[in-house]
This record gives structure tokens, sequence and C-alpha cells, in this order.
């Protein structure tokens, strides 16, 4: 009965040699993808807190006759929003180099393997150095006011 | 295991190099995770002082903190799930934690970009309200 079959379809590759889907690499792939969105959403984002920071530093520094709130209140608002953008700029550059070499990693490529789980690594690391900033900044601001508060 | 192998060609191809990176990524997003909380919980703290509420925006400030902290409490979580992953691609050859790894981290992906959009539409609206108290 084999025999037979293999006379009638000699050119039909057998169940063996099919190719297997690779979830893994489906994963990384789509991954990739995602993160290529959200690096660009991020850029936004980042233009976003950059423009709006220098709008209400500027709406800030005209009523602050108006305003019945201390100058460190408002300067720290829009400063938090200027460096906020900042520091999201390298986070957002290694979201772009992830995206590359989950790509590549995707279609073979061993070295881009290795490259796109290194990238994810860097990535979290330089969004938790830069919040470590976030958070040093923050406490800067925080002596500053109980500084201004003493006098 | 021959099934597997096939179900899963990366999994079970992974470098041992990119094991340890991928150990690694977990470990730095539990850190960044913890810190961002923090982060969250003490911009929540300086929003509900009586010095913001001379504003009319006090509302979208306190949206961006509250998010911020779900936001946080998400990259723990992903992280440290990732982190298992990692170490039982380290320690056995099991080949779908790799695809788990990859599809948590899609997931996070995806979180990010509905948190960051929300983000977005928060400094819109905190910039919005600023000009309503101008004119």
């Amino acid at each position: 009965m084999e025999e037979e079959i293999i006379i009638q379809n000699p050119t039909q590759p057998t169940p063996m040699s099919v190719p297997a889907v690779d979830e893994g690499r489906g994963a990384l792939r789509k991954s990739g993808k995602l993160m290529l969105i959200a690096a660009i959403v991020q850029s936004v984002l980042v233009m976003g807190l950059y423009i709006g920071g220098i709008l209400a530093g500027n709406v800030f520094l005209r009523m602050y006759d108006y305003l019945y709130v201390p100058f460190e209140t408002l300067t720290a608002i829009y400063m938090l929003m200027i460096a906020s953008a900042l520091l999201l700029v390298p986070p957002t550059a290694l979201m772009f180099c992830y995206t590359f070499s989950a790509r590549k990693a995707a279609n073979g490529n061993e070295k881009a393997l290795v490259r796109s789980t290194k990238h994810i690594k860097t990535y979290f690391m330089i969004s938790a150095i830069m919040t470590m900033v976030a958070l040093f900044a923050m406490f800067v601001i925080m002596l500053f006011h109980l500084w201004i508060n003493s006098l | 295991m021959e099934n597997n192998m096939e179900k899963d060609q990366i999994g079970t191809m992974l470098p041992d190099q990119s094991r340890k990176m991928l150990a690694k990524a977990g470990r730095w997003g539990l850190i960044f995770g913890i810190l961002f909380l923090l982060m969250a919980l003490l911009l929540l703290r300086y929003v509900c002082t009586d010095a913001i509420d001379a504003f009319g925006f006090r509302l979208s400030l306190l949206v961006m903190c509250v998010l911020a902290v779900v936001f946080a409490i998400i990259t723990i979580v992903t992280a440290a799930s990732i982190r298992r992953m990692a170490k039982r691609l380290l320690s056995t050859t099991d080949p779908d934690a790799y695809t788990l790894a990859m599809r948590k981290l899609s997931t996070y992906i995806t979180t990010s970009i509905v948190y960051m959009i929300a983000n977005m539409i928060c400094v819109v609206w905190f910039l919005v309200s600023l000009f309503i108290v101008e004119y």
C-alpha cells in the first residue's frame, strides 16, 4: 500500500519534511512589530511632552502674578514635563533598535537573536536608570521646596 | 521531545548568552517596575497636596498618576514572569519557555502602547485646562 502511494506521488514530501510551525519565531516577530508601533507612539509622546512643557512654562511665567501658587511649584510642573520628555529619548532609541534586531532574528540570524535579547535587557536597564534620575530630580525639588518654605 | 523541537525551533536552539540576557532583562525589568511604582506613588502624593489645588487641572494629573501606578504594577508582573521563563530556559530545555516569554513581552508592549496613548490624552487635557485657566 505504501509503495503504491510513493509511485503515485513521487514528488510529494513526507510529513516529516514539511516545514514546522515555529511559534517562538512568530512570537518574536510579533513583539518586534508591536515594539515599532510603541516606539512611534512614544516618539509622539516625547515631542508632545517637550512642546507642552515649553508652552506650560510660557503660560506660567506670564500668568505668575495672577496665580496664587508658589513659583517653585509652577517651575516644578513644567520642568518635570520637559525632563520626562528628555528622559524618554534613550529608551525610545532602544525600542527602535529592538525592532530591527527582532526582525533579523525572526528571519534566522543567530547574532541578531542574541542582540535582540540584549536590547530588551538594555531597554529595561536604561528605563530603570532614567527613572532613578527622575526620582533624584524629584528629591532635589522637594528639598528645594523645604528650603524655600523655611526662609 | 522531537515533536516539541519541531513545534518550537527557536526556543530549543537559543544560545546560552541569549538565555542569560533574558534573565538579566527580567531582573532589570523588576528594578524598573519597582522604581516606577515608587515614582508614581511620590507623584500621587505630590498631586494630592494643596499646592496644585488652586488650578482646575488637578484631575488630569491625578489620572496620570493612577495610570502610572497601574503601568508600574503591570511592568513588575511581566518582568517577574519573563525572569521565571528565563530561569526555566537556563535550567531545562523547555522549548515553550521562550515562546511564552515573547508572548508576555508582546502583551506588555501592547499595554505600554495603551498607557502611552492614555498619557498623551492626559497631557492634552492638562494643557487645555491650563489654557482655560489663562483665558
